[in-house]
């Protein structure tokens, strides 16, 4: 029974499983994401969830410090970033590369991919040679490009668009395995196809190899890594136990070159080897006393009456004081313990059952040019008659208080596309309809709307870049302020989901011809409206 | 069943896993391209499911092979291994050299002769990384459209532009690195003979007896090794100040952060999904 018992007990996940499952699914909290096929849009994600961690997968409740820091750097010329900084400070001090070890939903993603049965490739000379190249892309990805770009009025976070395999694999297979999203499919091209490849790669390599993306390119760890030395929370070393005996470093699985170095992902894996006890965990003497202390003194054979008497006496007071630290430990684990199980069932109660954000009805139509008898119904699929709707257009180019309803522009082809200055995508499509505006001045109008957020951003974006244009700038945004669906009207009635860009083109009655819910260029637009302008004649 | 058959079955087993994962691999990377090429809007439901409802068996046989694996994780009694341990050349180098005062005659001309040869080749290839980081630096803001709307080929240019200032400096790191380990391993050679040949008057213990080598050194080593790395008073009182420091100009700028718009830029990030992060185009 005993055999069985420590078989059970042996097979179960260690400590830093559960804590690093435990992590995954507070980041996650957001279940009914997965079945609804929608992201979490509430308060929470103003916060940084200390991982790597895609704000666009369903389940995630926080923010992707890695993506809100390359987006913060891409808008570094109207705001420093001071906030994501910050909390990457915070973290780092706090934690460093511990949040690695037993905070990140993607290094268990990868430590339970490595634990299926194969022959593995150790650490060697060019692991650790790799292991800087997560320095490189740091700088390239995450620093240099964001800020080139933002000196652009473009925000093109680098490292998310073109490597981020937790993007891929959280958000977009997260969003895409859900039939509601899948009108998204349209949208996927030659990225995707390279995210994709690179994702398997990263899958199949950390069956192999230990970690492989935190290692070699997680440009997260390698932020945090500055920081192991002095973090509050990690492993220590006491370098006046260690004996430079090297098991240590042999027993890690990472690059390091010796315990809590800008590698070390502080698993405390190499505390149970060493032999002299001079690894441990920083501050674990504060919050769990160890069991057991120095024993007293032993007595021999010369020791006299008086002695012995003290030794005993000494001897009880120390297996009392054993016995106190015991109990006090256990006390203080159920309690830890219980703590955890509370947060994690609040989260989980809270993100499903209560801060549920209600799907708003769509708003009556607002000021609906008449629909003749033959045209087809309203709504927002192609052959559809498209919804009307009053928007405010930008003061800021040149049309002071006048307002737009995209519906009602008959006689001519509508363009509407849906945008926003924190979409990198919409930024790099609106120069082609731009050019369509202009080409095609006397036949077709293109309407950009703007989402509902961040109307000044936007603004100045318009005026800086498209002063002149012969677009119609308009905010997606009730003119009655009192409307209860004043927010992003135009995009839901449309048949806007979460994402962005989408484009919808009308013909010269008002009538949707495309509904395209992807990145537009200046040729597939150009074809879409010869074709009807060739219908037209 | 012995364990020498379960040793067998875990090899096989080991073979036959990593065979199967590189063909699903390598089928899910064909799928994927063959997808990619089969149209201008290639990505629909029946098409991916089409494509990869072909290699569907070999997924379900792989997920029960990993299945077994987990089966025969729990059957197969675990191995204790002894652990053992390598000290680094130069670890071993740095507290032998602690030993030894000063090294004359012979013996030092040859340990002063490797420490420069290492410094001079480190500080080449410094020299060479910091220029060719700059020569990139300007090129890359002399050449780089940002304005350009095909961003990608934008990023291909700078990408292989800086990968050609960088390729030389890296070979010479690696060719660094190299004569490096057997500098070291050449001084190594050196400061043991030295220290072989200083078996004098230190060579006796206080006991009287006379030490063997090995034990005069591993005292030497345990002795020098503990002086110095004794944690200092001052190197304790900088790090509570650089913690400080550090939680200080935190919390500054996350509070600046709230109060400059940055927050809210998170959550207008975290809220709506950007197509183009995600990788979904």
């Amino acid at each position: 029974m005993k055999k069985v018992f420590s078989k059970i007990k042996s097979l179960l996940p260690s400590k830093r499983k559960l804590i690093q499952l435990y992590a995954a699914l507070l980041f996650n909290a957001n279940i009914k994401g997965f079945f609804n096929g929608k992201i979490y849009k509430g308060p929470s994600k103003n916060i940084c969830a200390p991982g790597l961690n895609c704000y666009s997968c369903p389940g995630a409740v926080g923010a992707c410090p890695l993506g809100a820091l390359q987006n913060a750097l891409g808008a570094s010329q109207k705001t420093v970033p001071f906030y994501v900084i910050g909390i990457l400070l915070l973290y780092g001090l706090l934690f460093g590369r511990f949040i690695c070890g037993f905070l990140c939903p993607f290094g268990l993603i990868q430590e339970l991919l490595y634990k299926i049965k194969t022959p593995k490739l150790k650490k060697n000379k060019i692991t650790k040679i790799l292991s800087y190249l997560k320095y490189v892309i740091l700088v390239l990805f995450v620093v240099v490009v964001p800020i080139l770009y933002a000196f652009k009025d473009r925000a093109i976070p680098a490292f998310c668009k073109y490597i981020c395999p937790a993007g891929t694999l959280e958000g977009a297979m997260g969003l895409l395995s859900n039939k509601v999203n899948e009108s998204e499919l349209a949208r996927l091209g030659p990225l995707f196809t390279w995210k994709f490849l690179l994702l398997v790669s990263i899958v199949v390599g950390s069956i192999f190899i230990f970690r492989m993306f935190c290692r070699f390119i997680c440009p997260l760890g390698a932020i945090y890594g500055l920081f192991n030395r002095f973090s509050v929370f990690g492993i220590k070393l006491e370098k006046s136990k260690c004996t430079d005996c090297g098991l240590c470093v042999n027993k890690c699985k990472v690059d390091i070159r010796h315990v809590n170095d800008h590698e070390c992902i502080n698993c405390g894996e190499c505390i149970e080897v060493c032999p002299t006890q001079a690894i441990s965990w920083k501050g674990s003497k504060l919050i769990l006393p160890p069991n057991e202390i120095d024993a007293p003194v032993s007595i021999n054979e010369n020791s006299s009456e008086d002695e012995i008497l003290l030794a005993s006496k000494q001897r009880e007071e120390f297996l009392a004081r054993n016995e106190k630290i015991k109990k006090r430990n256990k006390i203080l684990k159920i309690v830890v313990a219980c703590l955890m199980t509370g947060v994690l069932a609040f989260a989980l109660i809270y993100y499903n059952f209560i801060d549920v954000i209600k799907e708003p009805q769509l708003p009556p139509t607002n000021n609906q040019p008449p629909v003749e008898d033959n045209a087809p119904p309203l709504g927002n699929e192609v052959g559809n008659t498209c919804y009307g709707y009053d928007m405010e257009v930008f003061d800021e180019n040149g049309k002071n208080g006048e307002s737009f309803n995209p519906a009602s522009n008959n006689g001519k082809i509508t363009v509407i596309n849906f945008w926003g200055t924190w979409c990198g995508g919409c930024i790099e499509e609106l120069p082609y309809f731009d050019t369509i505006a202009t080409e095609y001045k006397d036949t077709v109008t293109v309407v950009a709307v703007h989402t509902h957020r961040d109307f000044n951003t936007a603004a100045d974006y318009v005026d800086t870049h498209y002063k002149d244009s012969d677009m119609i700038f308009v905010k997606d945004t009730s003119l009655d302020e009192s409307d209860e669906y004043a927010d992003e009207t135009y995009f839901k009635m449309l048949g806007g989901g979460d994402s962005y860009p989408i484009t919808i083109i009308l013909d010269k009655d008002g009538v949707i011809i495309a509904s395209i819910k992807a990145s537009m260029n200046y040729n597939s637009l150009k074809e879409i409206i010869d074709t009807e302008l060739a219908k037209n004649d | 069943m012995s364990n020498r058959a379960l040793k067998k079955i875990n090899l096989i087993y080991g073979i036959a896993t990593t065979l199967l994962i590189c063909v699903v691999a390598v089928l899910f990377i064909v799928m994927c391209i063959d997808i990619y090429n089969s149209g201008p809007s290639p990505f629909t439901r029946e098409s991916v499911g089409e494509h990869f409802s072909k290699i569907a068996v070999l997924v379900y046989a792989l997920l029960c092979l990993v299945a077994f694996g987990v089966v025969l994780s729990i059957i197969t009694p675990r191995e204790h291994k002894k652990e053992k341990g390598k000290v680094k050349d130069s670890l071993v180098l740095h507290n032998l050299s602690l030993r030894l005062e000063r090294v004359s005659g012979q013996g030092g001309a040859m340990i002063e002769k490797q420490r420069i040869l290492r410094l001079v080749m480190v500080l080449i290839s410094v020299l060479l990384i910091v220029a060719a980081s700059v020569i990139s630096f300007v090129s890359v803001l002399n050449n780089f459209d940002a304005s350009k709307t095909d961003i990608n080929a934008e990023m291909t240019k700078a990408c292989l532009s800086v990968l050609r200032y960088f390729a030389v400096p890296v070979v010479y790191l690696v060719v660094t690195a190299y004569v490096c380990k057997f500098s070291i391993r050449k001084e190594l050679e050196i400061v043991k003979n030295e220290l072989k040949n200083a078996k004098t008057a230190e060579g006796v213990s206080e006991n009287g007896t006379e030490l063997g080598t090995f034990t005069r050194l591993s005292q030497g080593l345990t002795q020098s090794f503990k002086n110095a790395s004794a944690p200092k008073k001052w190197h304790r009182i900088l790090s509570i100040v650089m913690k400080c420091v550090v939680a200080c100009l935190a919390l500054t700028f996350i509070i600046l952060g709230v109060t400059n718009g940055g927050m809210a830029d998170v959550l207008t990030k975290a809220i709506n999904i950007c197509t183009e992060c995600i990788g979904m185009g």
